[in-house]
């Protein structure tokens, strides 16, 4: 087997030679970290012998060359071809920042030696070293010294670099409203191998609401392509933040420590040292928009929402209960909504609503639903109409703000036929008006304003006089033009008021001069004349309408008494007939006299 | 931008009938109100009253506006105005009164005596032309009254005509003086508007000690004045000066 595989290798090795020509080329990274092990490899399509490296002053060769060779066949159209390929791999370290060049590596194929090309490598400042802990631990091998005695200490363990081992903190969004959802994840990158995470410190999003998503238990490793390399990444932790500020929010940096297990022993058994090495992530902006003018009882709901309402019944009796629900059904910002506002009616006992909720916060946001169930009792029989509820929400989608409108809640309350206590215990049939909400001012007046140009009050103007003065002067012409009346009327009513009294004694002191000389019918008539000419000027009865029936409602209109009015007209009979008829009996001229004196003076008394 | 379409609207408005125009400006403003567009009905009932026309209702509706925009000086202001001219108008009265529910600051009325009660309550029944309507109509009767005494001969007609004619005529003078005392309040009036809050000096100067703030929308009468400072009174009484410019007198 082994004779059958090395007459292969030479009759491909033969085919070899004829077919190629000698390529030897070294490869190299151009940029290197201080103290950061590198490797050099040279490769030859044949093989050779002698290998000796170039001038590498500066750089400190830790190991090799490690040999490895390789070949593969081709058979194309027939023909078949080998192609062989020889690597010599050397490790090297630079303590120094520069540029430095490997000249070429030399090597003897066939009796013939091959150069190989120049390599420039550049020595940079490496970061890691600033962060290196000075701490660390070894584990200690009982048999290393056995194995490897005085090896150990020169022993280096290849340095780690921030690219090798990492935490970021990714947002799942950097520019997005007040109260949308952002998703953070927090996320280990390695390259090495890692023995433990310790002081796992996330950031404070003290700008947010903050949800936790997930928590990973253990890291659970997968491979992920970040910036050209292949990582081990494991999902830390999953945050859900809602913002509570406008503007531009730095998320901290979130830090931990890591173990790196390194290998350093190439002994019989292998060794292990753990590094601890800490990490932090950069820091991250997140742009925070305001949202754009709210609506109307808009509470800050933000997310893909839908609505229900519904009621136990429609139609009930009084005192009996009713259920309203009202369910907002979605994902978003769930936390942000508040109780629907229901102008209940002063008739309705209404207890605070029972809030359930069934929420599961995922990547995109709280998902689920809330309800809000109302128990309402109605104490008053009538209709009910509550109005709609308005739920409105900023739509994640459209970017713009939704209104959702439920149906309208509407109660028939029906009077319990059979509860007669309830108009007593209620006193249902009196109740106040009062204002539901509150007060507002009443509404413009409409139609005719009355518009009046530089409005100033009438009053004021020198006119106004002459709308006193203009009546005023109509009354004087019409005075002047009647004034003859005016005298008349002063003298002949007035006067004749007020002088009838006079008037009267003046004639029975006439009738008095008659008695004395015994002229009896001249004294009657004088009496009688005063008489009647009393009663005529005094109750201003004109003379044509004079008689006793007149007398006697006029009197009897002023409130004369009964007796007066009765002597009066006995008085006026009894001269009448003396008068008249002067053949009858003796009348006493001086009690007729005396009886028309106190008459007179009784009615001047009575009538003012 | 919105401006200036309105007024390119409203001076097409002139242009055409000028007539029309105050009902036009008068419908769209009360279009605007009734659809909550209070900016624009308050700019419809201003230009209304930029053309020089003033009443008891514009005022009101003014105010009202101003209101609704959350103006609350302007809208005190217009509703006092309103209130001078329409003194028994119940819907003012209402709305000042919610009004001045929104001022700041609060001073306790002082109590009226119940006689002061009863004569204002007489006053504000009518506005200054009304009363003077009422003063002439009854000197007129009054004058009718007399000329029964003087020409009829039934005394009890010139009893009534004497006693009734003596009365109308007294009654004729006190409508004539209500109506000069609520021209006065139009034409004189003592009392002002706060359109800032400041605060209330001890004297005409900034060096003044502060004495107490008073609000937007306060009532203050103004007693005096020295170059641009005012001296005012509230209604508790307390006195001190402040910067004209942040009060507007009520008089016309």
């Amino acid at each position: 087997m082994r004779k059958l595989f090395l007459i292969f290798v030479i009759i491909f090795f033969y085919f070899g030679l004829v077919a190629q020509d000698i390529s030897f080329t070294g490869t190299a990274p151009t940029k290197v970290g201080v103290n950061q092990n590198f490797q050099v490899k040279y490769t030859v399509n044949a093989q050779g012998s002698n290998l000796s490296l170039g001038n590498y002053s500066g750089l400190k060769l830790l190991s090799g060359p490690y040999t490895s060779s390789s070949t593969s066949t081709q058979i194309y159209n027939g023909q078949v071809t080998t192609s062989v390929s020889y690597s010599y791999t050397y490790t090297f370290q630079a303590n120094n920042i520069g540029n430095y060049t490997i000249s070429g590596a030399k090597i003897d194929i066939n009796g013939k030696q091959y150069t190989s090309n120049a390599l420039n490598i550049e020595i940079q400042k490496d970061q890691v070293q600033t962060q290196q802990q000075s701490r660390r631990q070894t584990y200690y091998d009982p048999f290393e010294d056995f194995f490897n005695t005085g090896q150990t200490q020169t022993q280096q363990t290849k340095e780690i670099t921030n690219e090798d081992l990492f935490i970021r903190v990714i947002p799942d969004k950097t520019n997005l409203y007040k109260g949308e959802a952002l998703t953070v994840s927090v996320k280990l990158y390695t390259r090495v191998d890692l023995s433990g995470l310790t002081d796992l410190e996330f950031p404070s999003f003290d700008a947010f609401y903050v949800e936790d998503l997930e928590s990973a238990t253990r890291l659970n490793f997968t491979k992920e392509n970040y910036n050209g390399s292949t990582y081990n990444v494991a999902l830390i932790k999953r945050f859900l933040l809602y913002p509570r500020v406008v503007g531009k929010v730095v998320i901290e940096s979130c830090k931990a420590e890591c173990n790196v297990r390194q290998y350093i022993g190439g002994g019989f058994f292998a060794r292990y040292q753990d590094t601890p090495r800490k990490i932090q992530s950069p820091e991250i902006s997140v742009n925070i928009k305001n949202l754009p003018n709210p609506p109307e009882n808009f509470t800050g709901a933000i997310g893909n929402f839908n609505i229900d309402l519904s009621q136990s019944e429609d139609t009930v009796n009084v005192n009996d209960a009713i259920s309203l629900k009202f369910t907002v059904k979605g994902t978003g910002n769930f936390n942000m909504l508040e109780e629907p506002e229901i102008v209940w009616p002063k008739e309705f006992e209404v207890y605070d609503p029972i809030v359930t909720q069934n929420l599961k916060t995922s990547n995109s946001g709280i998902n689920g639903y809330k309800t809000w169930e109302y128990t309402i009792i109605p104490r008053y029989p009538g209709k009910f109409q509550l109005g709609k509820i308005n739920f409105p929400y900023f739509d994640l989608n459209s970017h713009q703000y939704k209104i959702l409108t439920s149906k309208e809640i509407k109660f028939a309350i029906r009077k319990d036929i059979n509860d007669t206590k309830f108009e007593n215990d209620y006193n249902y049939s009196q109740k106040t008006v009062e204002y539901i909400g509150e007060e507002d001012i009443r509404f413009v007046k409409r139609g005719n304003l009355n518009l009046k140009k530089n409005f100033s009050p009438i009053v004021n103007s020198s006119a106004v006089w002459l709308l006193f003065l203009l009546p005023l002067i109509i009354f004087i012409i019409i005075s002047l033009l009647w004034r003859k009346r005016i005298k008349e009327n002063a003298n002949i009513a007035l006067r004749k008021v007020k002088l009838a009294g006079k008037t009267s004694k003046k004639r029975l002191k006439k009738a008095r001069k008659f008695m004395q000389q015994n002229k009896k019918t001249e004294f009657l008539k004088e009496v009688i004349t005063a008489l009647w000419g009393y009663t005529s000027d005094r109750l201003e009865i004109p003379i044509a309408e004079l008689n006793k029936n007149k007398v006697i409602t006029v009197l009897q209109a002023l409130n004369t008494e009964e007796e007066i009015i009765k002597k009066f007209i006995e008085l006026i009979d009894k001269c009448e007939y003396s008068h008249f008829a002067p053949s009858s009996k003796e009348t006493n001229l001086s009690t007729i006299y005396n009886e028309a004196v106190e008459v007179i003076e009784k009615l001047e008394q009575k009538i003012r | 931008m919105k401006k200036i379409v309105l007024t390119i609207i409203s001076s097409l408005f002139f242009l055409n009938f000028y007539g029309n125009n105050i009902k036009a400006l008068e419908d769209s403003a009360l279009n605007n109100y009734t659809n909550k567009n209070y900016e624009h009905a308050l700019y419809f009932y201003d230009s209304i009253s930029k053309l020089d026309y003033s009443s008891a209702e514009l005022h009101f509706n003014l105010a009202n506006c101003y209101f609704n925009l959350g103006n609350i000086a302007e809208a005190i202001y217009n509703y006092e105005k309103a209130n001078i001219l329409a003194p028994n108008d119940k819907d003012i009265a209402t709305n000042l009164n919610i009004a001045r529910k929104s001022v700041r600051t609060k001073v306790e009325p002082r109590t009226e005596v119940f006689y002061a009660k009863w004569f204002n309550s007489i006053l504000n029944l009518y506005n200054s032309n009304t009363w003077l309507y009422i003063s002439i109509i009854n000197f007129v009767i009054s004058l009718i009254m007399i000329g029964l005494y003087f020409f009829t001969t039934k005394l009890m007609l010139r009893k009534t005509g004497f006693y009734l004619g003596i009365l109308l005529l007294l009654t004729s003078i006190a409508s004539l003086s209500f109506s000069k005392l609520q021209a006065n309040k139009i034409l004189n009036n003592k009392f002002a508007i706060v359109f800032e809050t400041t605060v209330v000096k001890s004297s005409p100067s900034d060096e003044g000690t502060n004495l107490f703030e008073i609000s937007e929308g306060m009532k203050i009468e103004v007693k005096d004045k020295l170059q641009d400072w005012s001296e005012i009174k509230l209604e508790d009484g307390k006195e001190g000066w402040l910067k004209t410019e942040s009060i507007k007198h009520l008089q016309l």
